[in-house]
């Protein structure tokens, strides 16, 4: 009887640890999901901005290619706003190659902030398209740009 | 004792505007000023490719052929100097390496500015548009490695000149300035006459340089 309660007891043990062990996995799965998909995102956030870019710099822009880029930035800028990229946990903690600085944490609201600006901004920007005033669509792009570089200047580890 | 003419005012020029540029060039991007380290990187690009012409069709000690040795000549310098041979006038074979290497590192350190992409795409070399968002963020890295690269040969170059001008008593720094060395009458090797069409082939350089600058600076829209 009291060896069967100690092999029990052993096999409680064990399985508490292999279930720490795999939640400890999951979590660091987890994580690195998170951050490489916000990363992979903000990517992708850049190339449509580089996009509509290029093509102003054309004397003669493809619109087609101006509204393709201004829709996935506009989506992306949503997602960017509303889904949580930057779950507690996230930041340099997760000993997962990151920019994120863990000040994001401390001034969540100010981070929250310029999320959202970086969203209207975006919808900004695609109402000046449909305006069809291309001048305007530049000034615009370049402003929506300074929230993205207000964002890193304070959020974002410069690596150099 | 001779005075013999090693190098060319064009080369001089070229040698000490680049230290110029490059430490603007540095102090620029430091400070964010994108706009002056465009510009700076401009007139780099121009220096580099008058100095790539020159090396085509300059006068002689300016020139890749009079200065890039085999193998053989460079250890042979490195194994110290024949009694009665020649002293060297322009690059020696070792040094000409060092040259080729600067040379290349600037061109690699150049090119990869014309596409980089800073993090949030508002800044970017003139070319960039011919490369995706990815590859200008990874030639904005390179282009940081590159700069590292170039410090350390830059150093290098520092110490052989430190070297050459107290353990060897040559007076690297003060030829580069007025361009002369001054040699035993009869022990240099003799220097090819300056042809008389050096007026002309330096238009050109400077025609080419100008053109091409113009072009990749506009990011070839015309
Ligand atoms: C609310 C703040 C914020 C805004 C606004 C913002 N970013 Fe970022 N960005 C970040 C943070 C934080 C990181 C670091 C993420 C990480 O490494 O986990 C980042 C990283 C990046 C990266 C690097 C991704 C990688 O490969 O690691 C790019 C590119 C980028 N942002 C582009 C943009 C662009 C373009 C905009 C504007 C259109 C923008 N960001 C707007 C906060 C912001």
């Amino acid at each position: 009887m009291v060896e069967k309660n100690r092999q029990v007891k052993k096999g409680a043990v064990l399985l508490a640890c292999t279930a720490m062990v795999v939640a400890g996995l999951a979590w660091a799965v987890d994580e690195q999901q998170v951050i490489e998909s916000r990363q992979s995102n903000y990517r992708e956030l850049g190339g449509a901005y580089k996009g509509i870019r290029d093509e102003l710099q054309k004397r003669k822009p493809l619109m087609i290619m101006v509204r393709q880029h201004v829709d996935q930035l506009g989506m992306l800028a949503h997602s960017q706003a509303n889904a949580d990229w930057f779950p507690a946990g996230s930041g340099p903690e997760a000993g997962i190659e990151t920019e994120a600085l863990p000040v994001i944490w401390e001034q969540r609201d100010e981070f929250d902030r310029l999320r959202e600006e970086l969203n209207q901004e975006a919808i900004m920007l695609a109402d000046v398209l449909a305006s069809g005033d291309m001048d305007a669509l530049a000034d615009q792009h370049r402003a929506l740009g300074m929230v993205c570089k207000q964002c890193h200047d304070v959020y974002r580890l410069e690596d150099d | 004792m001779v005075k013999v003419k090693i190098w060319d005012l064009p080369i001089r020029i070229f040698h000490w505007l680049l230290p110029l540029l490059l430490g603007f060039s540095w102090y620029s991007a430091e400070t964010r000023a994108m706009d002056w380290h465009r510009y700076s990187g401009y007139a780099v690009l121009g220096l580099l490719i008058f100095r790539l012409c020159w090396g085509l069709w300059g006068s002689h000690s300016a020139r890749f052929a009079s200065f890039i040795k085999g193998p053989a000549s460079v250890l042979a310098y490195v194994r110290g100097p024949k009694p009665l041979a020649p002293a060297i006038v322009g690059h020696n074979p070792l040094g000409g390496w060092s040259v080729a290497a600067l040379l290349l590192v600037l061109t690699v350190q150049v090119g990869s500015g014309l596409f980089a992409v800073d993090v949030d795409g508002l800044e970017s070399g003139p070319l960039s548009r011919l490369v995706s968002f990815d590859a200008g963020r990874s030639l904005a890295d390179i282009h940081e490695v590159s700069f590292n690269i170039l410090l350390a040969l830059v150093a290098v170059h520092l110490v052989a000149i430190l070297w050459y001008e107290f353990a060897r008593k040559e007076r690297l720094v003060m030829a580069m300035l007025h361009g002369h060395k001054q040699l035993d009458s009869d022990s240099h090797s003799s220097l090819p006459p300056t042809p008389s069409s050096l007026p002309v082939r330096l238009l050109a350089a400077l025609g080419l340089s100008a053109v091409m600058v113009y072009l990749i600076s506009s990011g070839f829209r015309f």
